[in-house]
């Protein structure tokens, strides 16, 4: 209590901010009873009708559920598998990198696509890729192999996906791991150069260990967006032709739930969504700790 | 210290606003005599700064000055329009006048109960509106739900009733000594001589036969297989899954697999290669609409071209015009919160009478002169800036375009009255087939909105498949597969419903 008193102007400061959770993040989860309603327009939230887990039958019983769940989760799972490693190998060989300007130009070219919306990569990418007219294809046209559609096929569109998100983000994602390989001690190194250590072995012995915990913390993130898919980029790559394998609950949301104006429906599938994003979470964190790593909490 | 009496200032001064905002104050109060009403307008964002904002400009003020009312207009974004409305409507805050061109919002809307029932505002307090509708008895269908009139309407304009178009190098077709095609067999013979015997006779292989936009509801309707209820035999059955949605399937198909069209129109989402194919003269037939704006390219572009638009194609099932919308526009219905109905009736009157010819075409000798009885632009270029704007005021109007009109109203250069007297044909050719359309609007059933946001994904993609998927994928097996999934999220509930709605309205609706 002295030192609220004490330091009252400190938590003046923070008023805004305690605020601005309350009134965006905290209230609007209010709403989320609607999932438990039929959300009519005119009577507004607390006066529609309750209809206990209506909307909640209706989804799971609903077969383009699991078609989504599974297009969702398969995208996320490759995107672990192929995605997540490439930034944390990207920021160890820059780590390697000694010339300064190289280094600097290196990074910088990483992370243009970045700042590029995706309705203009997704442009970039589909000519990128276009049989008859791609760069593509042109160079599989000189091993004498027949050109593909990528875009059309439901083979190669999550691939075309999963290396899309690797040019598009992966050199961004290094900074974290750049900033936290900045803060291993030099001397540590020093000592192993004079043990007689190798370049590999640095890495492996030092640098890697070193970001293990910063590694464990972007998983645990991660995992809690295993049924999050970019709308945007989704959005801009898909088309009639392979939506069978592209339609995620983020695109899905938005035609039955904006378009189709399902409000309640749509809500009951956000709640599902941010439960399993909890249990995710909690349950690698869980894993992290185990393995001995202090994890989010 | 001092740094502490810094941030504790800075801090209010963050908060200040936050606390401010939370108590909204009513503006309403003003003691005027004038009565008040609020009515929806497009914010189409094409107001120009010089004239103002979508709530205060030079019409707004002319509205107010001549019907004796205080108007508040509430803009609401064109391309979210029907997202925000429901925003207002959810918080009270919806204006008394709610405007919209789609009818099935207007149905979602006295469903929810938030318009109400007109009839006795008409009768009591209308004399303009009153008239005019008595003239045109055959949009009440459109407005009424449940023996009651729940809108105010205007007739459209055939201009904005014509829709689609399929349109053709007329030199092309007579470089190959070929003649218009009238069916949909003579038509992939076309197509095919567009691709591989050279129509515009540069020695290369560079043509296609189709440039595709809008295709999927062109072809729909080729077949009368739009994505409406038909009535077959006293049953309503949904267009896309009648077997001659199976045809329009294997027409597109077969363009596909001859290679007459460009084989990677599916990534081809802006359409962006299928206007350069048109435009750059690589392709002998277009479909898009009547209008066609990128004729005035493809003219400059090559001065020998000559687009016309093609008369209805026959099928083996008749002949169908391309989408046509109905006879009703817009649409503007009552609050049922709303505290002047006499007012808001007062102004519509005013509107449909006088007030929309000024609001479209701005004042006579300042905007416009009338030649023979046609109003022509005086200055297009004070016209962008005072005129471009203020049609989505006029929410009633009694404008009906002649398609002989299009060359007067048009600039007066050579290529622009071409292009006219090309759109004046085109229009003509548009409505020269009826387009089959069994009912006045959707069936109001919850039901049905409900699967159509769930199906039409499925049916693109069926489709796609059914174009792009070689032999095994047969329009047959499109077909089964449609029906299969609209039984699959509930379609035979949907049918049942509907057609009790049906049988229930059969009756209320006019005979066309």
């Amino acid at each position: 209590m002295r030192s609220l008193i004490y330091d009252r102007y400190l938590y003046l400061l923070m008023l805004p901010i305690l605020f601005y959770f309350v009134i965006f993040k905290y209230l609007p989860m209010l709403g989320l009873v609607m999932a438990f309603k039929d959300f009519n327009l005119t009577m507004g939230i607390i006066d529609s009708p309750w209809v206990g887990l209506k909307h909640f039958e209706r989804l799971f019983s609903s077969p383009d559920f699991y078609q989504i769940l599974r297009n969702t989760l398969l995208l996320n799972v490759y995107s672990i598998l192929f995605y997540f490693p490439v930034p944390i190998i990207l920021s160890l060989l820059l780590n390697e990198v000694k010339n300064r300007v190289f280094k600097k130009t290196v990074q910088s070219i990483l992370y243009i696509p970045y700042f590029i919306s995706w309705v203009v990569l997704g442009g970039i990418i589909i000519s990128l890729l276009s049989p008859s007219t791609g760069v593509v294809n042109a160079i599989l046209k000189l091993f004498h192999i027949e050109p593909i559609y990528f875009m059309k096929s439901t083979f190669w569109w999550p691939v075309v996906y999963v290396l899309s998100s690797i040019w598009q983000s992966a050199g961004w994602g290094t900074i974290i791991y750049m900033a936290a390989i900045t803060g291993i001690d030099a001397e540590q190194y020093e000592a192993a150069l004079i043990d007689g250590a190798n370049k590999w072995q640095q890495v492996w012995h030092i640098t890697l260990p070193g970001i293990r915990s910063t590694i464990a913390i972007m998983l645990i993130l991660r995992m809690g967006q295993m049924l999050d898919v970019g709308f945007e980029q989704v959005y801009m790559l898909q088309n009639d032709a392979v939506h069978s394998v592209s339609e995620v609950i983020s695109t899905y949301e938005y035609r039955i739930g904006l378009a189709g104006a399902q409000y309640s429906y749509t809500t009951a599938l956000g709640l599902f969504k941010s439960v399993i994003g909890l249990i995710l979470i909690t349950s690698t964190n869980k894993v992290v700790n185990l393995l001995g790593e202090d994890g989010l909490w | 210290m001092k740094n502490r009496w810094i941030s504790a200032v800075v801090a209010v001064a963050l908060l200040a606003p936050m606390v401010s905002g939370c108590g909204e104050t009513d503006k309403a109060a003003t003691g005027e005599e004038a009565a008040t009403i609020s009515v929806s307008v497009f914010d189409r964002g094409s107001v120009p700064a010089s004239e103002g904002n979508y709530e205060e400009n030079r019409w707004t003020r002319w509205i107010n000055e001549q019907t004796g009312l205080t108007v508040n207009w509430v803009p609401v974004n064109r391309n979210e329009a029907q997202q925000k409305l429901n925003m207002l409507i959810a918080t009270g805050e919806a204006p008394d006048l709610i405007v919209e061109y789609d009818q099935t919002y207007i149905a979602n809307l006295v469903n929810q109960g938030v318009a109400q029932p007109l009839d006795d505002y008409i009768e009591q307090y209308s004399t303009s509106y009153k008239e005019y509708l008595e003239q045109n008895e055959d949009l009440k269908p459109f407005v009424t739900y449940n023996g009651k009139m729940y809108a105010f309407t205007n007739r459209r304009s055939e201009d904005s009733i014509a829709n689609h178009g399929i349109w053709i190098r007329q030199d092309w077709l007579d470089n190959l000594g070929l003649s218009m095609p009238t069916t949909d067999e003579e038509l992939l013979q076309v197509a095919r001589a567009f691709t591989y015997d050279d129509p515009d006779k540069n020695g290369v292989d560079d043509t296609l036969g189709l440039a595709l936009m809008q295709w999927q509801e062109i072809t729909q309707a080729m077949y009368f297989a739009s994505s409406l209820w038909y009535d077959e035999g006293g049953t309503l059955v949904y267009g896309p899954l009648t077997d001659r949605f199976a045809d329009a399937l294997a027409l597109m198909k077969t363009l596909y697999d001859e290679k007459l069209i460009d084989q990677e129109f599916i990534t081809d989402k802006q359409s962006t290669v299928q206007k350069q194919l048109w435009v750059n003269g690589k392709a002998g037939i277009l479909t898009n609409s009547w209008t066609e704006d990128l004729n005035r390219e493809l003219m400059q572009n090559d001065a020998n071209a000559k687009p016309v638009q093609m008369e209805a194609l026959t099928t083996k099932y008749g002949k169908n015009g391309l989408w046509q919308e109905t006879a009703a526009q817009r649409y503007v219905v009552f609050n049922s919160k709303m505290e002047n109905p006499e007012a808001g009736v007062r102004f519509l009157d005013w509107m449909i009478d006088e007030g929309w010819f000024t609001l479209m075409f701005g004042e006579e000798g300042v905007h416009h002169r009338m030649v023979d009885g046609v109003p022509q632009a005086i200055d297009a270029e004070k016209n962008k800036t005072e005129l471009s704007y203020n049609v989505d005021y006029a929410v009633l109007n009694q404008w009906e375009l002649k398609p002989e009109w299009i060359p007067v109203m048009a600039s007066q250069d050579a290529l622009s009255q071409e292009l006219a007297l090309q759109r004046q044909t085109s229009l003509e050719t548009a409505l020269k087939t009826p387009f089959r359309r069994d009912l006045p609007y959707n069936p109001p059933v919850a039901e049905f909105v409900r699967i159509t946001s769930e199906f039409s994904p499925k049916r693109d993609s069926i489709r796609m498949n059914v174009i792009t998927g070689g032999p095994e994928k047969t329009p047959e097996w499109g077909l089964a597969e449609l029906r299969e999934e609209w039984k699959r999220l509930g379609g035979e509930e949907v049918e049942k419903q509907v057609n009790e709605w049906y049988q229930a309205n059969k009756a209320s609706f006019a005979v066309e």
